[in-house]
């Protein structure tokens, strides 16, 4: 046998190997979902929820809102904030030194007035300009500090903040009205609880009143309906899987609930554009390492609607820091990879998140660029691949299919069966380009996963409509405009 | 030779057999789940749409029930009805009088919707028995104390005993008290907060059947009782802080002299007499302000503002205290204990410490 028909039959085994592991992950994901999230729904009725608001049955949290030129959302997603329904909650508006309208807006839009509150420095960051409280809602603060990134803005929130629980959200999503009380509870049941996500949904297409979310319909762009399959397949199977093994390893930053004391604890938020990933596989080493009963603990339900890039290159500097964040965040824990020490964290999560997530991409790349000098060597069996690419789109299909229709039974989330038959169709259609283009994204962002530069997404403003019929701050659609 | 004998054991035959298999067993569950997905969508619509209609009808049914006008309890007869009907009664026992409380009970009896949840009880499935035991607590129904507790010997699960315990806090009486505390105390450990809500639904339980003095009674031996769970104990005084049970501030004091070194116990009772603003036990607020322990010393702080207005010179000393908290809680009460409070905190405005200035300013949001 000579090199190259080695370096063809591994090439060959390593992708098919790769191709059978995250398929066959998924569609278990997908089994094992299905009966968990139908256990959760026993456990939570709307009874409970309206139960729980009338009851001492919470602890106090504090969300926090990194903004850095959030102008064309702030104040729709600051109002939606100040709807929810929760006891006893604050919002902090962090001003990572924009330079836009976004404190103009606050400003006018909330009377907010300058105030000398004095801030605890347990977590470092930039220096703080200046504090503003709201005179018509006594819970939100806004702090004005000198730009430092997303996480130096959410350690100056954390440091701000006067409740033992915190949320960390995005500027540019909206939180559903229980999502609080959702996500909230699990720290009251369970003391361990140390960290708590929920399903993050796509904003795009859908339309808000008085902050609630009152129609749902598929996004109308083709790039934000792939997106909507993805986050959909993710969030619903991949997720609630890693919960059932005790190894949740990612919280969307879009949203998520931590224990202030253990987050303060671990340093807070570090430099890195994965910020999200970073705080929860931290908080599993300094829990591990220190004996600390502790849970990370996903919520199957959907508490966070975000707004999703609407133009390629946004998706793709997205998807670049998303990719980049992950291996950083697995590159400054190393230590865990493979350890008992670490539970099933450090023996079945970490090895899967870097061969699967972490290098799949590479692998799914090459695959897909040794077709050329195959092709060249005389070495491609055509009938093969064929075969080989139907039965990666079936499978895809498979999966894409079983993750809307689990969301169906589930949550009888898209009204229209119009809807439902657009995401199935770009399920299938995203084999043909979209997931290739992904691919490779993020294999060139393997290579420089070193790189801690952010790029400002291009947002999109949150247009308020139809205000003849709809008065009090309107309804807002959120038709997307540039 | 290695090729060949690759080619032995997968036959580029069998590969192309193999895949066909898998393409066709691919395409038959694709196509398979498309068609489950429209039906299913479909369904739900339909099962929607039956749903409003077995809400209205039943709404409908318990209006005239309740008004006397018609005395006849409809039966719901499908999975649906029950858990239609029963959705139904909840959110109208939370809402209604003492009085309606009580028709909407014996509606629930005669539509026999608690013996089906019993039945649903008995399930293998864990989930299920949880659903079912939390409906059951739901209707508040005192007949069903003993089948609670036979529940409990049975049921393995910490979730369902969970459930089972604040399901019977819900119907609690002098007997049931001791029992709930017996099972808190020693077959499943909760978190804090969930032991107080069941505390809290027990006290709200004694004040509706008028036997408040039994809890008072049993708030007594926990003084006296030194072998009990600091824990619960705790929870207990937080739960008569939040439910707001004014007559138990002297055992709350109590509890706080005799708890021995454990910062917990006063903590909580601190808190709790906050809550329940007792001008009477001023001086026990006063005293804890000077403790050795910094986080009794904050609790203090707050607590002081609803007990005492001979606490604000010590307050102002807090103001200057070691620790950030209770510096807050100190100017946070001072905000609170009238005219001789705001001036002391605007005098500070002056102060040198620039934390203390820092913090008078923003409380009086200057």
């Amino acid at each position: 046998m000579n090199i190259q028909d080695v370096l063809v039959l591994t090439l060959q085994a390593l992708i098919i190997l790769y191709f059978v592991a995250l398929n066959g992950t998924y569609t278990l994901f997908i089994l094992l979902s299905l009966k968990e999230i139908k256990k959760y729904f026993y456990f939570v009725t709307k009874h409970d929820m309206q139960a729980l608001l009338k009851s001492n049955y919470y602890r106090p949290l504090s969300i926090i809102v990194p903004a850095f030129n959030e102008e064309s959302t702030i104040v729709t997603n600051v109002r939606a904030l100040l709807s929810l329904k929760y006891p006893e909650y604050e919002v902090i508006v962090v001003n990572d030194g924009s330079t836009d309208g976004s404190l103009r807006r606050l400003v006018e839009k909330f009377r907010l007035v300058e105030i000398e509150k004095p801030i605890r420095l347990v977590l470092k960051h930039k220096k703080i300009r200046k504090v503003y409280l709201s005179l018509d809602y006594p819970n939100l603060m806004v702090v004005d500090k000198e730009n430092g990134g997303k996480t130096d803005a959410l350690n100056a929130g954390i440091n701000a903040a006067s409740f033992p629980l915190f949320c960390s959200m995005d500027a540019d999503s909206i939180l559903d009205k229980e999502g609080l009380l959702r996500t909230g509870r699990l720290f009251v049941d369970d003391k361990r609880v140390v960290a708590v996500g929920g399903i993050v949904r796509v904003l795009n297409g859908l339309e808000i009143e008085k902050g609630e979310i009152t129609h749902i319909h598929a996004p109308k762009k083709s790039i934000e309906l792939f997106q909507a399959v993805e986050y959909t397949r993710s969030f619903l199977s991949g997720r609630t899987s890693w919960n059932l093994f005790g190894s949740l390893l990612v919280l969307s930053g879009t949203y998520a609930v931590f224990r202030k004391d253990m987050v303060m604890d671990v340093g807070g938020y570090r430099k890195t554009v994965g910020e999200d990933m970073d705080l929860v596989v931290r908080l599993h080493k300094h829990c591990l390492e220190n004996e600390i009963p502790y849970k990370v603990l996903f919520v199957p339900d959907p508490v966070c609607h975000t707004q999703v890039p609407q133009d390629l290159k946004s998706l793709l500097k997205q998807r670049s820091r998303w990719h980049r964040g992950l291996l950083q965040s697995l590159a400054h824990s190393k230590e865990m990879f493979g350890r008992r020490k670490y539970g099933s964290v450090g023996t079945f999560g970490f090895p899967y998140f870097f061969f699967i997530e972490g290098l799949g991409p590479s692998v799914e790349f090459l695959g897909y660029a040794s077709l050329v000098p195959l092709y060249f060597l005389g070495l491609l069996n055509w009938q093969f691949v064929f075969l080989f690419f139907l039965v990666a789109i079936l499978w895809a299909m498979w999966i894409n299919i079983g993750s809307i229709l689990l969301d169906n039974i589930l949550y009888k989330r898209y009204k229209s069966l119009k809807d439902i038959m657009k995401l199935c169709l770009f399920g299938l259609l995203e084999m043909f380009g979209y997931r290739q283009m992904i691919a490779a994204t993020r294999f060139v962002a393997t290579f420089g996963y070193r790189n801690s530069t952010w790029g400002h997404p291009r947002r999109q403003k949150i247009a308020v409509v139809s205000l003849k019929k709809h008065t009090s701050y309107g309804k807002i659609h959120i038709d997307l405009k540039p | 030779m290695k090729v060949e004998l690759l080619e032995r054991i997968l036959p580029p035959q069998t590969i192309r057999d193999v895949l066909d298999y898998v393409l066709i067993s691919l395409l038959v569950t694709v196509l398979l789940l498309f068609f489950i997905l429209i039906f299913h969508k479909l369904s739900i619509e339909f099962t929607e749409r039956r749903r409003r209609r077995l809400r209205a009808r039943y709404q409908s049914y318990m209006r005239k029930h309740l008004l006397g006008r018609d005395g006849t309890i409809v039966r719901p007869r499908s999975k649906l009805g029950h858990e239609v009907l029963s959705a139904l009664c909840i959110e109208k026992l939370q809402t209604a009088s003492e009085d309606d409380r009580e028709e909407i009970r014996q509606y629930i009896r005669g539509s026999f919707i608690a013996e089906y949840y019993r039945k649903m009880a008995e399930s293998s499935s864990m989930p299920k028995r949880f659903h079912a035991i939390k409906r059951l607590g739901n209707f508040s129904l005192d007949e069903l104390k003993q089948y609670f507790k036979d529940s409990l010997l049975e049921e393995k699960t910490d979730e369902v005993k969970g459930a089972i315990v604040w399901a019977m806090s819900q119907i609690a009486n002098d007997s049931t008290l001791d029992w709930i505390t017996l099972v808190l105390s020693t077959e499943i450990s909760l978190s804090s907060k969930y032991n107080e809500n069941v505390y809290s639904n027990l006290i709200h339980s004694f004040k509706r059947k008028g036997i408040i003095v039994s809890f008072l009674a049993f708030m007594e031996r926990l003084v006296a009782d030194q072998s009990f769970p600091l824990i619960l104990k705790r929870d207990i005084i937080e739960a008569c802080g939040s439910s707001g049970l004014n007559e138990a501030s002297r055992q709350i004091v109590d509890l706080f002299f005799n708890s021995g070194g454990d910062p917990s116990i006063k903590i909580a009772s601190m808190r709790a007499l906050g809550k329940l603003e007792c001008p009477e036990y001023g001086g026990v607020v006063t005293s804890a302000l000077f403790h050795d322990d910094w986080r009794v010393r904050a609790q203090a702080a707050q607590a002081a503002s609803a007990c005492s207005q001979d606490a604000i010179p010590h307050l102002r000393n807090l103001l200057y205290d070691d620790y950030y908290y209770v510096r807050i809680n100190a100017a946070r009460s001072l905000t609170k204990l009238g005219e001789e409070g705001l001036s002391l905190l605007t005098a500070e405005m002056k102060s040198d410490d620039p934390f203390v200035r820092d913090t008078a300013r923003f409380m009086l949001r200057k």
